[in-house]
């Protein structure tokens, strides 16, 4: 069966809206007439499986030949048949219902076409009204948008400058490290500086006292060389000017004898 | 053919002469003595003359003679072996004695063998002497002993 919606040609704002509404209205009454018939087909199937339970009579089948599962299938298969019927019939009266409701709609937007110019005027001094007030109402919003944004920049104008303080805090805290480093720094270098300079000017000590040191040596050294060669010259003046050639040559050969001893030469022969 | 200088005949005459002063006079006469037998076929005793003094000269007439024909060959070796002995230099203040050149020998045959002595006198010596053995030198001078003497630890010390 062929369903044709006759819908107005030109539909104004009010008449379409209750159009849908009506239709909306028409399909939820139908879907609540199928959800009932649903209902009382389950209930009337239980009934009939229960029936079919106790004496299975309706169906022509014997208890020999059929199982159980054979009987519950034709109960369903049978179930089903009466639930399409009914769900045809729901389905008939809702088209029904919806064809009714479709021409109250259309008497109704008929209905509304009709308006007079003074219901028009009243509408439009109520949309005026109503514009009016919404542009009222939009003002209040857009002075409240306004100090809200105001009350939001001065939050963040506040959030800034605290976040400023606490940067300059920050930053000052830094510069503060920073100088202690560079004094630390500067402090450790002058340190290590007056160290090396300690250290070079030790070993330059170091270096002048072993230089005065040799130098002190070298002189006892030359000095002592001078008294000796005094001494020696005195001796052997002395020696030779006042001893006799006999005493002398026995002092040659005593000296040149123990000379010989301590250069290590054997003597082989016994001497005289 | 047997040598002529035996090394006890070597060291004998090396013992004689002791000295190489002494040895110059002995090789010169030997070159002599060479020389006038080849010239007058003979030497005379008037030629020996003077040489008769040496010491040595008895040692060299005893070599002549038991050289039999060839006492040419027996004068070459001997001025051979005085040639080759050793020599000790030794530097005096003055002229040594013959003691002391004696002593000395004595001494340093003990020591070297046979060997020459060399004199040598140094007025710069003022006391002791300086020897030349055999590559070394002993230093026995005043001068040397006293600064050694005062190179010793605590010299100065001691002597104070």
């Amino acid at each position: 069966m062929d369903l044709i919606l006759k819908l107005p040609n030109s539909l104004t704002l009010f008449s379409e809206q209750y159009f849908y509404i009506v239709c909306t209205i028409s399909i939820i009454l139908v879907l609540c007439f199928v959800v009932m018939v649903l209902k009382l087909c389950k209930h009337d199937t239980n009934n009939d499986n229960s029936r079919h339970s106790a004496a299975p009579t309706s169906i022509p089948f014997s208890d020999d030949t059929l199982s159980e599962e054979d009987i519950r299938d034709a109960i369903k298969e049978d179930a089903y048949k009466n639930a399409l019927k009914i769900l045809d019939d729901a389905r008939v009266q809702s088209l029904k219902i919806l064809s009714a409701s479709q021409l109250k709609a259309q008497q109704s937007l008929e209905d509304i076409t009709d308006l007079s110019k003074e219901t028009k005027g009243e509408i439009t001094q109520k949309l005026y009204d109503i514009y009016s007030k919404q542009e009222t109402a939009l003002q209040d919003i857009g002075s409240e948008l306004i100090t809200s944004f105001k009350q939001a920049v001065e939050e963040e104008k506040d959030e800034n400058i605290k976040m400023l303080d606490s940067a300059t805090s920050e930053i000052k805290k830094e510069l503060v490290a920073q100088v202690a480093e560079f004094k630390d720094t500067l402090l450790k270098g002058t340190v290590e500086t007056q160290r090396q300079i300690d250290a070079k000017l030790q070993e330059a000590y170091k270096q002048v006292d072993a230089e005065i040191q040799d130098y002190k040596n070298q002189k006892i050294r030359t000095l002592n060389e001078k008294i000796i060669q005094i001494l020696s010259n005195i001796s052997t003046q002395v020696i030779g000017g006042t001893i006799s050639q006999e005493d002398h040559e026995k002092f040659i050969y005593d000296t040149v004898h123990e000379e010989l001893k301590k250069a290590g030469f054997d003597f082989k022969v016994q001497e005289q | 053919m047997t040598n002529v200088i035996t090394p006890a005949l070597r060291l004998q005459l090396l013992t004689t002469l002791g000295t190489t002063n002494a040895a110059y006079t002995f090789l010169d006469f030997v070159d002599a003595y060479k020389k006038e037998m080849y010239t007058r076929e003979g030497v005379s005793d008037a030629w020996i003359g003077t040489y008769r003094d040496y010491a040595w000269y008895p040692l060299v007439k005893t070599i002549l003679h038991t050289s039999g024909a060839a006492p040419q060959k027996a004068l070459d070796e001997v001025a051979e072996a005085v040639r080759a002995a050793s020599k000790i230099i030794i530097k005096l203040p003055f002229e040594p004695s013959e003691a002391l050149i004696r002593k000395l020998y004595q001494m340093f045959e003990s020591v070297a063998g046979g060997c020459l002595l060399e004199f040598d006198v140094d007025k710069n010596i003022s006391g002791g002497a300086r020897v030349f053995l055999n590559g070394k030198y002993l230093d026995s001078t005043v001068a040397t002993r006293v600064q050694s003497y005062l190179n010793e630890p605590n010299a100065i010390d001691r002597l104070l």
